[in-house]
């Protein structure tokens, strides 16, 4: 009785697991995995992203999904959906797939050994036609197959080249993801660094010194970087034009406007300008514009006047509205628009705008992109080859009639095959 | 906008009943193909005036019209297996669209812009493709294969145009994301098995291209 029972409890076990191995390689998983990551990166397309790293940034993009979303807002937030690469859905998606790529990888590199054998066709080749005419003549039309025969049978495959780049279109994504699971831990950026003509910046969060040099009309600037006061990085960039040293990337994102703005009195005096109530007094101002800061103020205590300076320009003209505003009733007195070069009189003082520029720069260090990288060649690399040179093995049968014809990749085929071979 | 992508597809779905609803009149393969040599060669000619014309926008209609004849195109080739004429009709104005929305009069096409507006191009036979492959009829395959060669090629130019410019692989654009959404897709479709798990990932990968296309 134990000996009628056992063997079909063995079976079911071992059904489980390869039911399970079946699922884990199954396209009907890898499509689902990659169909929820292909929405949700097409969620972020759709959605405003969370802006990293730059808090005037965040602030204007939190105040704009509130008004564009509404209530919704705050149900599309808790789905993730306004920071999809950092969302858990997301990350659970490229988790299942760099399983089924483990998966499949096996399977791939079982394919590659079982083909590297002369085998019997399998009892279920994808597709099977009967020809009336002999192998020989048949195997004439192939190209780029590896040709083996054996007691009446023949295979055509395309060993090693398709089957190894069927591997590398599986190992290669799963480096990939890799490289994207270790960027987080190993990568930091800062972006947004605001390099101003001649002036240094201590790096925020990491013990670098950021010095820049003028702004030429090209848009090249003089950047060098230290660290302990020792050189790391020396030389001149520009936006496309990065500067690298000691594992670390400078890159200019953007030039951007700025004006140097300078005062005098009716006596022809300068006057003490200040960008805040606890800055130091100062004969001139750099004043910095961008897309989040369009608006800059200064006030001349000495005069009792408040200026307000509105970067209006587009697509590279550098125009600007000033308003001057007297102190303490901040009734505007005068306003006006400038361009670089223009000065501004009110109450008597008169106020004189030159032309400058700052640039954006983001400072990155991301060894994890070599790791990315290592793994994107061998990916395209082997989605190449599957997709022109695909992994396929042929079985010639010779018979009576003429020849039996087996294959065991869906895509091929095989009566064009035939058929082609008949016409010539 | 969303009103328009509506009414657009609102006016895709009426084309698309009508042709169905056409296919039973006598003589209508002909009239059909007709009709689609007329678009294309309309749709191209379009495509290439603006090559050379170069506005800065484009019509708000004009995109409603081309929306409502490749959602038209579209549905047609999910339900019934569309001429190829037809099909080059729909790729040809989703070129057009592409390239109406890249048009900057101050800026030359990039070679990544061409791509895409390539890419554009084979979206529809790819759609077709999956449909196809879904029914479980017989399919040209080649169409994804180039579908894919023209994403992955467009996205390499954007992946070291974005490492050498801000030293990340995406850039924060939104067309970065619908091109690796089409990518993941499109090469996700390479690994698979012929079946109907390819078919959706094709019509994904067609999808992401449509919609980046007519969004941009």
């Amino acid at each position: 009785m134990t000996a009628s029972t056992s063997p079909p409890n063995v079976i079911l076990r071992r059904d489980t697991w390869q039911s399970v191995w079946r699922f884990a390689t199954s396209d009907a998983l890898l499509a689902g995995s990659v169909t929820g990551l292909s929405i949700l990166l097409t969620a972020a397309a759709i959605l405003p992203q969370t802006p990293q790293g730059d808090s005037t940034a965040y602030a204007r993009w939190l105040s704009d999904t509130q008004i564009r979303f509404g209530g919704a807002a705050g149900a599309l937030a808790a789905l993730g959906l306004f920071d999809v690469v950092h969302s858990i859905a997301f990350r659970a998606l490229a988790g299942i797939l760099g399983l089924t790529l483990v998966a499949r990888l096996v399977d791939r590199i079982q394919d590659f050994q079982l083909a590297s054998r002369l085998a019997d066709p399998p009892h279920a080749a994808a597709h099977a036609i009967e020809v009336s005419r002999s192998t020989n003549a048949l195997l004439q039309q192939l190209q780029g197959y590896r040709i083996r025969k054996r007691d009446g049978l023949t295979t055509a495959d395309r060993l090693p080249l398709a089957y190894l780049g069927s591997i590398a279109a599986h190992a290669g994504p799963l480096v990939l993801l890799l490289g994207l699971t270790l960027s987080p831990l190993i990568d930091w950026r800062i972006e947004a660094l605001s390099a101003l003509p001649n002036a240094t910046v201590s790096v925020p969060g990491a013990p670098y010194v950021l010095r820049a040099s003028n702004i030429d009309a090209r848009g090249d600037i003089g950047l060098a970087l230290f660290r302990e006061g020792a050189p790391v990085i020396d030389g001149i960039a520009a936006p496309g034009r990065p500067l690298s040293g000691g594992g670390i990337g400078l890159f200019v994102r953007d030039i951007l406007p700025a004006l140097r703005a300078s005062g005098q009195d009716e006596n022809g005096q300068p006057l003490d300008l200040q960008i805040s109530a606890d800055s130091a007094p100062s004969a001139e101002l750099l004043l910095t514009f961008d897309v989040n800061r369009p608006d800059a103020f200064f006030v001349a205590p000495r005069a009792q006047l408040a200026v307000r300076v509105s970067f209006q320009g587009q697509d590279g003209d550098r125009a600007y509205r000033v308003s001057v505003f007297s102190s303490p009733d901040a009734k505007r007195i005068a306003e006006a628009d400038l361009r670089p070069g223009d000065r501004l009189s009110a109450n008597g003082s008169f106020f004189e705008f030159q032309n400058e520029s700052h640039a954006v720069i983001d400072m990155v260090q991301a060894p994890s992109q070599v790791v990315v990288l290592a793994g994107l060649i061998p990916t395209l690399v082997g989605l190449a080859l599957v997709a022109l040179y695909p992994a396929r093995r042929i079985w010639f049968i010779a018979t009576e009639q003429g020849t039996h014809i087996l294959c065991d990749d869906p895509d091929f085929d095989l009566e064009r095959f035939a058929a082609a071979g008949s016409r010539s | 906008m969303i009103a328009e992508a509506a009414l657009g597809i609102a006016g895709g779905a009426l084309i698309a009943a009508a042709l169905a609803g056409f296919r039973r009149v006598r003589n209508w393969e002909r009239a059909a193909r007709l009709i689609a040599i007329i678009v294309a060669g309309l749709a191209l000619l379009a495509a290439a005036s603006l090559i050379v014309i170069r506005p800065a926008t484009l019509a708000s209609q004009v995109v409603l019209a081309a929306t409502a004849v490749i959602a038209g195109g579209t549905i047609q080739s999910l339900r019934v297996a569309a001429s190829p004429v037809a099909l080059g009709a729909g790729g040809a104005l989703l070129m057009y669209v592409t390239l109406a929305g890249k048009s900057d009069a101050a800026a030359p096409l990039t070679f990544v812009d061409s791509i895409a507006v390539l890419t554009s191009s084979l979206t529809l036979p790819a759609i077709d493709v999956s449909a196809r492959e879904w029914r479980k009829a017989p399919d040209h395959f080649e169409a994804v294969v180039a579908l894919w060669i023209g994403i992955s090629i467009a996205l390499a130019v954007g992946v070291l145009t974005n490492l050498i410019q801000r030293g990340t692989w995406l850039g924060s654009t939104p067309e970065a994301a619908w091109s690796m959404a089409a990518w993941v897709a499109s090469s996700g479709s390479l690994l698979a098995r012929r079946g109907r798990p390819r078919a959706a990932l094709i019509f994904t990968a067609a999808l992401a291209v449509a919609l980046g296309a007519l969004s941009s």
